[in-house]
């Protein structure tokens, strides 16, 4: 029975084999008031005076990767709209876009932790 | 009938001349002892069974030999999987022509065995201690489907790519109940996730676990169900029958009598069956030589592609889960399956046994029946109110006069729109139709 048990954990993975930390180039180089998309990790930058907040392009419904609009975010999937913060407006996804952690690394490089999510009122400093 | 006539009639020229021959041909035959040797002469009619059964069978056996031969140069990994796919289609000698026979085989499996379930549901087969079978054959149908899914995403192409991550988000929707109850922290979806994908996005560990899933593990399932959908047709007597088939001219019948009124399968069930066969061959070697299986461009993870369609017969849950992806993906193809899987248990009579649609009722419930099936997409389709969702609901009320909606769906022409581009891109001004 327990050796049945051990077996059956089989297809669950020890360890992932996706990095889910990722590298994004310097703050210096995102512009302003805007939302940066970040092709390769799927997250759109956001820079201000305070600095920087990483939002997930990932919505939050079944998993699309949402677009950029006039006025926030629009998920060309399934339809669903966020508004500029990533709340959901209308459509079908009923939770906010993520938040996520980042931090400088020692040669200045943005580096994102995917797993990580934060307050949307964190920011980095720049 | 005389040795001579069934000398005629048999499939070989030198076949089993005797009536005992005839017998034990079949029962002593791996392939033939599938069949009774004897059958009742009603189960040849055609216009009963349409032949779908043994039409879905023949879509399983074409999609086995065509899915090994396409084995010989599919690469499962994501370097290779897209470019060994385009080399199946444009570099290996009829590489494309057996992809193509092996995608419509898939579609008209889907359709065979959906049709195969409407016969035995509106002949009432599933009546006279056949709901095993009838089970069965609901697993079968899962299968059908579970098998399409897996197998869209090994092209690793934008369609593969979008439809899985799609459906592996709404498997993980199941979460949405522990977290509605208040339990955050219990996640079910996460492990279901992890168990479908090997991970939490798409990649490597998910199409190795599709392709085995794809490859081994669901067709053998499949075969194993297949054969006892087989033995159970045995063990509950043959196919369905009206009662007053049960009786049949002397002149046809075992001639010793009628002990069960059956006739020997050999070699008139095997005419039959060979006829089915030849033509569905036939129709789907013509469709692989004149329409050309899809392959959209690689897997580009950060754009998905717009309008991301799903194949006909998942355009209902598609719509679904555009509403809701626990409710639509989850809940309604759950209860679904389940109110298929009691029919038996509800539908307890046997009066209408072996009979299209036993009184004029019958069809007069049957028409409306199968549009009302629709209803719940339709309605959802052009909900009034503040919630303009998903593609196809914009699609409806952007691109058609509100009035004419309800006559549209009436008359079943609005499901056979395409999902228009002008609908789906939320940013462009939506282009009314002319």
């Amino acid at each position: 029975m327990l050796m049945l048990a051990a077996v059956l954990r089989l297809p669950f993975p020890r360890v992932r084999s996706q990095s889910d930390v990722v590298r994004i180039g310097r703050a210096v180089d995102y512009p302003l008031h805007r939302y940066t998309f970040v092709a390769g990790s799927n997250v759109f930058v956001y820079r201000d005076r305070k600095g920087i907040r990483i939002l997930s392009a990932i919505c939050t419904h079944l998993g699309c990767v949402v677009r950029a609009s006039e006025s926030g975010f629009h998920c060309p999937c399934h339809g669903s709209r966020f508004d500029r913060h990533g709340d959901p407006v209308s459509g079908p996804a009923g939770r906010p876009l993520e938040w996520y952690h980042a931090e400088r690394a020692a040669d200045g490089v943005l580096v994102v932790d995917l797993t990580r999510r934060v307050s949307r009122h964190r920011v980095l400093g720049v | 009938m005389t040795g001579a006539v069934a000398e005629r009639v048999a499939l070989w020229r030198r076949g089993p001349v005797s009536y005992r021959d005839r017998s034990r041909r079949v029962s002593r035959t791996f392939f033939f002892h599938f069949q009774a040797s004897r059958i009742h002469p009603f189960s040849l009619t055609p216009s009963y069974t349409l032949g779908l059964g043994v039409l879905s069978a023949l879509m399983f056996v074409v999609l086995t030999v065509t899915g090994a031969l396409l084995m010989v140069y599919y690469v499962p990994s994501v370097e290779r999987a897209y470019s060994s796919t385009a080399d199946i289609m444009y570099v290996v000698p009829a590489g494309r022509y057996v992809r193509n026979i092996h995608r419509w085989a898939a579609h008209g499996m889907v359709l065979t065995v959906v049709l195969h379930m409407c016969r035995v549901f509106f002949t009432g087969s599933y009546g006279a201690g056949r709901g095993i079978n009838w089970l069965i054959g609901i697993g079968l149908m899962i299968l059908t489907l579970l098998l399409s899914f897996t197998g869209y995403l090994l092209p690793w192409d934008q369609l593969s790519y979008w439809a899985v991550t799609i459906g592996a988000n709404i498997a993980s929707a199941v979460s949405d109940l522990p977290a509605a109850a208040g339990l955050e922290s219990v996640d079910p979806g996460r492990t279901l996730r992890l168990l479908l994908l090997g991970s939490q996005i798409v990649g490597q560990d998910a199409l190795i676990r599709f392709y085995l899933l794809h490859i081994v593990l669901l067709p053998l399932l499949m075969a194993a169900l297949i054969g006892l959908h087989f033995w159970r047709i045995r063990k509950d007597g043959g196919l369905t029958r009206p009662r007053e088939a049960e009786r049949v001219p002397d002149s046809v019948v075992y001639p010793r009598g009628r002990p069960e009124d059956l006739i020997l399968s050999w070699p008139v069930l095997f005419w039959a069956e060979a006829a089915v066969v030849s033509l569905a061959t036939a129709a789907l070697l013509l469709a692989a030589y004149a329409l050309d299986a899809p392959l959209l461009s690689i897997a580009d993870p950060t754009a998905p592609e717009n309008p991301a369609k799903a194949p006909w017969y998942f355009l209902g849950v598609q719509e679904l889960v555009s509403y809701s992806a626990f409710g639509g993906g989850g809940l309604v193809p759950l209860l679904l399956s389940l109110g298929l899987a009691i029919i038996p248990w509800i539908d307890r009579e046997d009066r209408g046994l072996g009979i299209w649609f036993s009184d004029p009722e019958g069809a007069r419930v049957a028409v409306p029946g199968l549009a009302a099936g629709h209803a719940p997409f339709d309605s959802i389709a052009h909900q009034p109110g503040h919630d303009p969702g998903g593609c196809y609901r914009r699609m409806v009320r952007a691109c058609t006069p509100h009035d004419t909606v309800d006559a549209l769906h009436g008359a079943g022409i609005l499901h056979s729109e395409p999902h228009r581009r002008c609908a789906c891109d939320g940013d462009r001004p939506l282009v009314p139709r002319a």
